[in-house]
């Protein structure tokens, strides 16, 4: 019974979802999962080399805390990650994948401040996806066609940040000569994409393709950081291709730190009959 | 923008408190990055980040959710021994340097390089990283105090400002 004086207050969409679009929901976190779970594996023989080292010969550094400092935290962290990652994987109980989630965040947090892992950009683009799988695991009981264009906006807005990390910190002369890139890439990389350059062009020509290549990545970057202003599907094509690119492109290693974000660029191509009837209405 | 709002829209309607703090944390994080661009304070933090240079660890460590891949211009250098006036010698037999793409303290961090380098020996390393006008230069004098233990003490934090053609101008720090 409303009268003029009711105070209105909009509820929050009360319909809860079908299974079969809690289980597209599931679909999209799962996909991201595996990509990080992907990336982390790809880092285990590394993380085991260099966790060897670290013990025979520490590095003692007083700006890290102890905690941050111990081998044993990041064993431990790295450890909880990758199990909270499967665990993640093979459970569909909501209370299970935020706790999960939670889990493996932070773990991947400990990992980006440790004295051995703050460098590796792995651990902090796991974390920003992880950010996200902890998100979408609080909003699986959301209707899908209201949860997924907002999945797929965070998943380009995450994307989006990473580019923009990246491309600010190439405004300077050294990337934009192409310097930077000469010297780390296409004077001694021993890769097939430099391999080529170095076989096809004379020197001098190899530095003007250094300038070249370097203005492209710039160009490139920034373009990515708009992939939160693209349609949903162009700007997921668009960052698997440039994700993918990078790694094919420079460096096999750096799958493990674009395969999260891959999986995170799929959320958009998700193809299913709700997810088709949301864009559709979109 | 259109999505964004769209989103916005959604997720005050579905009361979701977190996907609007998760969106809050996303633009702050990319308000910091560019701010390097127009902020020298905010650039030098940036570079000091880099060198493991920063005010304090919390401070620091909210500083690594800003992504940063292969930014900056970082180049370092290590020797066993640098001369009475703290130069390197670059016919030295311990000396090398290199350009690295981000993060040129992980050469000391990680990796297998401590074992090429501090084989019996301490020495001096020196990064060297600039973004624009502004150039960080820090200098880690490695001890091993211990058979099994390499020691980071900072001698050298300096930064330089440089002109278009690379040149360094003057000291600021």
């Amino acid at each position: 019974m409303n009268n003029s004086n009711d105070v209105r207050v909009e509820e929050p969409m009360t319909t809860l979802p079908d299974h079969g679009q809690r289980q597209d929901a599931l679909a999209l976190l799962k996909v991201v999962l595996v990509g990080i779970l992907v990336s982390l594996a790809l880092k285990i023989f590394a993380f085991i080399l260099f966790d060897r080292l670290n013990e025979a010969l520490p590095i003692v550094d007083s700006f890290f805390p102890i905690f941050f400092r111990s081998q044993r935290v990041a064993r431990v962290a790295y450890l909880v990650a990758c199990c909270g990652c499967l665990f993640a994987i093979f459970t569909s109980e909501q209370r299970h994948l935020i706790a999960a989630t939670v889990l493996l965040l932070g773990s991947l947090m400990v990992l980006s401040v440790h004295q051995s892992g703050f460098n590796d950009v792995t651990f902090m683009s796991c974390a920003w996806t992880a950010g996200w799988c902890v998100w979408i695991s609080t909003r699986l009981h959301e209707p899908f066609e209201t949860l997924f264009p907002r999945a797929v906006w965070l998943s380009h807005l995450i994307l989006s940040l990473i580019f923009l990390g990246g491309a600010v910190g190439k405004v300077t002369q050294g990337y934009w000569s192409g310097q930077v890139l000469f010297d780390i890439y296409f004077e001694k990389r021993d890769f097939w994409f430099y391999n080529i350059f170095r076989w096809a062009l004379p020197a001098e020509q190899l530095r003007q393709a250094a300038t070249v290549h370097s203005r492209m990545v710039i160009a490139f970057e920034f373009f990515c950081c708009f992939l939160w202003l693209m349609p949903a599907r162009m700007g997921s094509w668009i960052a698997v291709v440039m994700l993918c690119g990078i790694a094919l492109t420079n460096n096999f290693l750096l799958f493990s730190v674009v395969t999260c974000l891959t999986g995170l660029a799929l959320v958009g191509l998700h193809q299913s009959k709700s997810a088709r009837e949301v864009l559709k209405s979109t | 923008m259109n999505r964004g709002v769209k989103f916005l829209t959604a997720s005050v309607q579905q009361r979701d408190v977190l996907g609007l703090g998760l969106m809050g944390l996303l633009v702050a994080t990319a308000v910091a990055a560019v701010s390097i661009l127009f902020s020298q304070s905010m650039k030098e933090a940036a570079l000091k980040r880099f060198h493991l240079a920063s005010d304090s660890f919390p401070q620091w460590a909210v500083h690594q959710m800003v992504p940063s891949m292969y930014n900056f211009e970082n180049r370092i250098k290590f020797s066993n021994v640098i001369d009475a006036e703290g130069k390197f010698d670059a016919t030295e037999d311990s000396y090398f340097e290199d350009t690295l793409n981000h993060f040129p303290a992980r050469f000391i961090t990680f990796g297998d390089q401590r074992h090429v380098f501090s084989q019996d020996r301490e020495g001096m390393f020196e990064m060297v990283s600039a973004f624009g006008d502004t150039v960080l230069v820090s200098r880690w004098n490695l001890k091993r105090r211990q058979p099994n233990q390499l020691t980071v003490e900072r001698v050298e934090q300096k930064f330089h400002r440089r002109d278009s053609k690379d040149g360094v101008r003057s000291s600021d720090e």
